[in-house]
């Protein structure tokens, strides 16, 4: 079972009415929508205003939800559209006051642009930072085996067919791997996120 | 919060990939929705993989999701639910109602009315109230009671008719033209047996014989 899977699961499982499944289709990708829908709303407190009824819209429309597409396309669907919306209420033009050239052209004849904040941009390059280093410091087997993982999107089975190991040990490498990040990110992760 | 044991960390690495065996899956899965330590390590998880994979992400408040969890209520449900119930009710009647217009013998609604208006004894007035309305109203509420009371017999010829059945009347305006079919026969033999259980004062008992073989004296007799 793929990555793609593991969410068609959660949502058959909200579909039935399983909270707990929904609730992690919302940590799964709620800092990614939320990316998404900055490019929109400049206002971080409007952003995760948006970025909630954008999940809560989701859910109500969860059982037309037929999995033709990914959860993350679908749901991003809705993010832009409630991000549209939601301007459009408060009689707004997203990118209004940038520059056309520096403006990137979105569906629907919308312009926007980065709109992240100093803060943000900061926090991103500091997280980039922290994961980089965790990952400069780790073994080089258990490097190679996290790196085919995320960015090559390897399976386990690939994985092991690729560094000749067997697929347990696969998996305790990734582990590993990830546990060590773990460990730099959660400082820096808690005291961003205790922020009001 | 409590630290997570190495294995519960291995499972959720392995489950995040997509790498559990179903049984496996399932069990992880009901431990992640009982324990809000191991949610938030797995959200860290998918955070760390994003950034792994240059993905663009800005971080939500600590418990965001807790709180668009807590909105999150269906709306379809509560707004479907008493028209399912009452579409329903509506179909059940419907089909009821085409199931006693479709049964043998039934009468239709209007008929039935008929019946009831033919068969209703005549309230009698009041001996003061037909002084109290004027003649003219007198007079055309009369009318349609002449029409109801008719074909209705006096009361001697009513107690006549039970000791003498051959003398009742079939009433013509309640009994289906169309079944039974009337049987000038039958009518005869239901009258004659009629008259002779009445007669009867023997514990019920008819001579079948002497019924039967009526017909036959008659039509000598007539034939004489």
């Amino acid at each position: 079972m793929g990555e793609h899977e593991i969410d068609t699961e959660l949502v058959q499982r909200a579909q039935k009415g399983d909270k707990s499944a929904f609730d992690l289709l919302v940590r799964k990708y709620q800092h990614r929508i939320a990316a998404v829908v900055s490019r929109f709303v400049r206002n971080s407190a409007e952003c995760q205003d948006v970025v909630q009824d954008s999940f809560i819209k989701a859910y109500r429309s969860l059982p037309g939800f037929r999995g033709e597409s990914q959860f993350y396309t679908w749901m991003y669907r809705i993010a832009v559209n409630t991000a549209k919306n939601h301007l459009a209420s408060q009689k707004r033009r997203p990118g209004a006051d940038v520059e056309l050239e520096d403006a990137e052209f979105i569906e629907g004849g919308i312009y926007v642009q980065n709109n992240d904040t100093p803060e943000h941009e900061l926090l991103r390059e500091e997280l980039a930072q922290v994961v980089s280093k965790a990952l400069a410091q780790l073994p080089e087997e258990i490097r190679q085996a996290i790196t085919l993982r995320e960015m090559e999107g390897l399976s386990y089975e690939e994985i092991a067919e690729v560094m000749n190991s067997p697929v347990g040990t696969v998996r305790s490498r990734i582990f590993r791997a990830r546990e060590a990040i773990d460990a730099r990110l959660r400082p820096l992760y808690e005291s961003q996120r205790v922020r009001p | 919060m409590k630290p997570i044991s190495e294995t519960d960390l291995e499972q959720l690495s392995a489950y995040i990939d997509g790498e559990l065996s179903d049984s496996e899956r399932r069990f992880f899965q009901k431990r992640l929705a009982n324990d809000a330590d191991l949610r938030a390590a797995c959200e860290r998880a998918w955070i760390a993989s994003s950034v792994l994979k240059s993905q663009p992400m800005q971080l939500m408040p600590a418990g965001s999701a807790e709180a668009i969890c807590a909105q999150c209520q269906p709306e379809t449900n509560s707004v479907k639910a008493p028209w399912r119930l009452v579409a329903s009710f509506a179909a059940l009647a419907l089909v009821a109602g085409l199931g006693y217009q479709l049964m043998p013998g039934s009468e239709t609604p209007a008929a039935g009315d008929r019946m009831m208006a033919q068969q209703a004894p005549v309230p009698s007035p009041a001996p003061n109230a037909a002084e109290a309305v004027p003649a003219s109203v007198q007079k055309e509420t009369a009318k349609p009671a002449a029409t109801v009371v008719v074909k209705s017999a006096a009361p001697s010829e009513q107690i006549a008719a039970v000791n003498d059945p051959t003398r009742l009347e079939l009433n013509e305006a309640t009994r289906s033209k169309s079944w039974p079919k009337r049987d000038q026969a039958m009518d005869d033999y239901l009258a004659r047996h009629n008259q002779m259980t009445g007669s009867n004062t023997g514990n019920d008992l008819i001579s079948y014989a002497q019924l039967l073989s009526a017909p036959e004296a008659d039509a000598s007799e007539n034939g004489q």
